[in-house]
């Protein structure tokens, strides 16, 4: 019971340093998702239709039936020292908002990692702040808090073996996980 | 012959006693070399030889001062103990003398005494061929005058005896006496001889300056030194084994013996801020630089020198 | 009369020449980093081959292992022997050894053995130590190492760490089924026990003060906490599984507070201490920066730890009072994280980045702060120091092989440790 009570009280402590404009971002984007307003109507009515065709053949997971687009790619890599979203990914990012918008059942774990370099436990530190950054820009696009966590791996759970570029490349990525 | 011994026990026991004594102390004497006093010899000196410029000046003064007086105190000993024994061999000369002389009285008494027997018993014999009476008288006459001769006898050799004794009393009086003369005179002496030697030392520290000066131009102030000090100190470095708590901040001092040829005889380590493994380290270098390397001229060979280590990294 | 003045006259002359020799003194500023030459002799042992039991040998590993020691080969003893009385000196000294160590392992009966021994200084013919352990079969490792702390102990003043533990990070296997474990062996890797095995990454081991238990990270359940397992009973308990991070656990020095590192929902990561016994959770740092590794001071006052709160990672001081600023320590360079204190404060070891490549490097607490880098490699991470000070273990990178290393605190020697199988990493060195 202790627990739960420090827990909520570091939520919302949280909360209040995280600042009042996020909160109020998480509240307009469904607003605006769901409402029609004037210039962006248009838009969003594409989006979804998008977003609909695209989840045609959906299952429970969120996997994309279409296997070539964007929402069938999960990772999103990063410049070394870097948890900027470089814009090649940019298209990623919104074709899972829009999934998970349109899914507010859906749940996506973002696992952020790094490449080997360093100490681990500050790579841990740099892992979250890129998962954050993707959950950043997801809920940017209107995906609720509610359907997203962050867990860094930092260093820990490599996708390449190596001591060199290639392989630092490929660790240094954050990974779309759907499920609970 | 026996009842002579019988009779005259006492004093038998006794003039074999003195006379086995004279022989075994004659015997000792000629055995016994006559002991000479140790020459003395120059002791390898001891004190540290340091640099003026370093704290150890007043550490040195100090120690050659007990050098110089521990070598005093040990003349004054030799001296002294000569003396005492010549005192002491010519008190047991002249013991041995009184006896000798105590001997031949009692000898001498003892021969008047035989004479004096056999004339008793003559004197007994003609007495029996006179009377048979007489006989009987004469004999316990001559009976009774044996007896008183030989309490005579007895008393005679009492009194032998109580010279001997009253000699040997003077003697050993006499003996205390010169001995007690003998230590105050060793006092007296050794006083003397300090006093001696406190002027001997201001004159060779006026002596010393003076040679000191001639000798310092004469090689010190040379190249041969410094080169000297480098051979060493390269030495000692190329085969120190730091351990981590020797570090900048150690300050320690050690005093080194070595002989002709480098060896090295000796190191003790004095003033030192270093824990144990430092200081183990340190002896151990200068153990392991040994042999020493020479010196450039022979006359900068010093058999006791300090090296100091005060490493800078 | 005559010859007290031929004594007056000699002393006199002496005095004379001792005052004319010159007042030598030499000083010497520099030595040598060599290996100090130490004979182990083979200890006698009772005919039964198989209860003997190499006990010089280990020693003599033990000791050369630490760098400050060179142990003769055994093929270059000109002579075994087994006492003191044995030994002879000059030939010892010949073959350029400075000390010798002898020794005798007799079975007690049943089982057990004592094990006689004693040192010796080779230069002045001194008996240093001389001393009689008793041990059972098993206990006969721990006790050689025993033999090698006394030995190091009293020829360099520093008490040996020969005897101690240590843990680590074993990972074997492949991408994507990777096994990890957490390892106990001894200091010379010897032993090694597995403590705790997961498919998911363990990190950040570390020993109570006790050396009873170990906190470490497991992703076990595929997200990160922290568990204390005790180590004889193997009894684990879950301390920290908050929402988001829970990373790099580290005792206090009285054992009954855990600094952690946690993070908010928007994955900001501060410090916080939890006391154990009453869970109450305390925080000490909050900066939208990464704040991280936290490593306790001896009075348990303070706190170091990693910040990027200025841009790149560098180590900070803070005190564990509510209202204390933190204190930046480095400023050479754009990376400086992991700090590790030396047991006797007097130094912090961390990880630096220098040419590219990340190195152990020491900061000198004492004086003005002088950073010296002790290591020379690409991956050189997670420092920890042995419980003497004398020595810093880490984790290096050997050909593509994850590796433990070891290097003195004053940088001068370096030791590669035996690996087992596996990527060995994160090694925390055991208090005694």
């Amino acid at each position: 019971m202790k627990r739960i009570f420090a827990v909520a009280l570091m939520m919302a402590g949280a909360a209040l340093l995280s600042g009042c404009p996020k909160k109020h971002n998480v509240i307009e984007t469904p607003n605006a998702g769901s409402q029609v307003s004037g210039a962006n109507q248009g838009d969003d009515a594409s989006a979804s239709g998008r977003a609909l065709s695209g989840d045609a053949g959906t299952q429970g997971n969120g996997m994309g039936g279409d296997a070539t687009g964007p929402l069938a790619r999960k990772v999103i890599y990063f410049d070394f020292d870097k948890s900027e979203i470089k814009p090649e990914f940019a298209d990623i990012v919104s074709a899972h908002a829009r999934n998970l918008t349109s899914h507010p059942g859906f749940k996506m774990k973002l696992e952020g990692n790094t490449d080997e370099r360093g100490t681990r436990e500050y790579n841990i530190g740099l892992g979250e702040r890129r998962a954050q950054a993707v959950r950043r820009a997801l809920m940017l696009q209107g995906v609720a808090e509610s359907q997203l966590t962050t867990v860094s791996f930092g260093a820990e759970r490599p996708a390449a073996e190596g001591d060199d570029e290639t392989a630092w490349a490929k660790n240094r990525r954050v990974e779309l996980v759907y499920g609970p | 012959m026996r009842d002579f011994l019988r009779e005259h026990r006492w004093a038998v026991v006794v003039s074999v006693l003195l006379h086995g004594l004279l022989v075994a102390g004659l015997v000792v004497a000629t055995l016994n070399p006559h002991r000479t006093p140790p020459p003395v010899q120059p002791l390898p000196i001891d004190a540290t030889v340091v640099d003026s410029q370093v704290l150890h000046a007043a550490q040195r003064a100090q120690s050659d001062q007990e050098a110089a007086r521990a070598r005093a105190a040990a003349d004054a000993q030799a001296a002294a103990a000569a003396k005492a024994a010549e005192e002491a061999r010519a008190a047991e000369e002249a013991k041995a003398a009184e006896q000798a002389k105590a001997a031949e009285q009692a000898k001498e008494a003892e021969q008047a005494k035989e004479a004096e027997e056999a004339k008793a018993a003559e004197q007994a014999k003609e007495a029996e061929q006179a009377n048979e009476a007489e006989q009987a008288k004469a004999a316990a006459q001559a009976k009774a005058a044996e007896h008183a001769k030989a309490d005579a006898a007895r008393a005679a050799a009492a009194e032998q005896q109580r010279l001997i004794d009253a000699r040997k009393a003077a003697d050993a009086k006499q003996a205390a006496e010169a001995r007690q003369a003998a230590e105050a005179k060793q006092a007296a002496d050794a006083k003397r001889a300090a006093d001696e030697r406190a002027r001997a030392d201001r004159e060779a520290e006026l002596r010393k300056q003076l040679a000191d000066e001639e000798h310092r131009s004469a090689v010190e102030s040379g190249p041969l030194r410094d080169s000297y000090i480098a051979r060493l100190r390269n030495k000692i470095q190329s085969v120190w084994i730091k351990p981590p708590s020797a570090s900048v901040g150690l300050d320690c001092l050690v005093e080194v013996t070595q002989i002709p040829g480098g060896e090295v005889t000796g190191a003790r380590v004095t003033q030192c801020n270093g824990d144990a493994a430092a200081r183990q380290s340190i002896e151990n270098a200068v153990y392991r630089a040994s042999p020493l390397p020479d010196p450039p001229d022979p006359a900068l060979f010093e058999r006791n020198f300090v090296f100091r280590f005060k490493p800078n990294e | 009369m005559n010859r007290r003045i031929s004594c007056l006259a000699a002393i006199g002359l002496m005095l004379f020449c001792s005052r004319t020799w010159a007042e030598l003194v030499v000083e010497i500023t520099k030595g040598q980093s060599d290996a100090i030459p130490i004979a182990i002799v083979p200890f006698s042992s009772p005919e039964a081959a198989a209860a003997s039991f190499d006990v010089a040998q280990l020693v003599s590993d033990d000791l050369a292992r630490s760098g400050r020691f060179k142990s003769t080969d055994r093929r270059d003893m000109i002579e075994q022997p087994h006492t003191g009385a044995g030994i002879s000196f000059d030939d010892w000294r010949r073959l350029n050894n400075d000390y010798i160590v002898v020794g005798q392992v007799q079975p007690l009966g049943q089982d057990r053995f004592n094990i006689t021994f004693e040192l010796y200084n080779i230069l002045n013919h001194q008996r240093l130590l001389g001393y009689q352990i008793s041990a059972n079969k098993p206990g006969l490792r721990l006790a050689s190492h025993q033999v090698a702390d006394m030995v190091f102990e009293k020829i360099l003043g520093i008490r040996g760490a020969f005897a101690t533990r240590v843990a680590y990070i074993s990972v074997l296997g492949s991408l994507p089924h990777k096994d990890y474990r957490l390892i106990v062996a001894d200091a010379d890797g010897e032993n090694p026990h597995v403590v705790m095995q997961s498919g998911e990454p363990l990190m950040s081991p570390a020993w109570s003060p006790d050396g009873q238990s170990l906190a470490y990270v497991s992703f076990e359940n595929r997200l990160p906490s922290v568990y204390v397992q005790t180590l004889k009973t193997g009894e684990r308990q879950r301390v920290s599984a908050r929402a988001g991070v829970n990373q790099a656990p580290a005792w206090s020095p009285d054992g009954k507070k855990l600094a952690l590192t946690l993070s908010t929902r928007d994955g900001n990561l501060d410090i916080y201490v939890l006391d154990l016994t009453t869970q109450a959770l305390t925080r000490i740092t909050d900066d939208p920066g990464i704040d991280t590794e936290p490593q306790w001071s001896k009075d348990g006052q303070s706190l170091y730890f990693t910040s990027d709160r200025a841009g790149g990672p560098q180590i900070y001081r803070i005190g564990t009072q509510s209202g204390d600023k933190p204190r930046r320590l480095t400023f050479q360079g754009s990376y400086n994280a992991r700090p590790r204190l030396s047991p006797d404060e007097s130094q912090l070891a961390f990880v630096t980045q220098e040419d590219g490549g990340y190195r152990i490097a020491t900061m000198d607490l004492r004086g003005r702060g002088d950073v010296q880098v002790l290591t020379k490699g690409h991956f050189d991470v997670s420092p920890s120091y042995a419980p003497n000070g004398a020595e810093i273990i880490y984790a290096s990178r050997d050909r593509g092989r994850g590796v433990l290393a070891l290097v003195s605190a004053d940088g001068r020697v370096q030791e590669r440790l035996v690996s087992s199988e596996g990527e060995l990493q994160e090694p925390a060195w055991a208090p005694f």
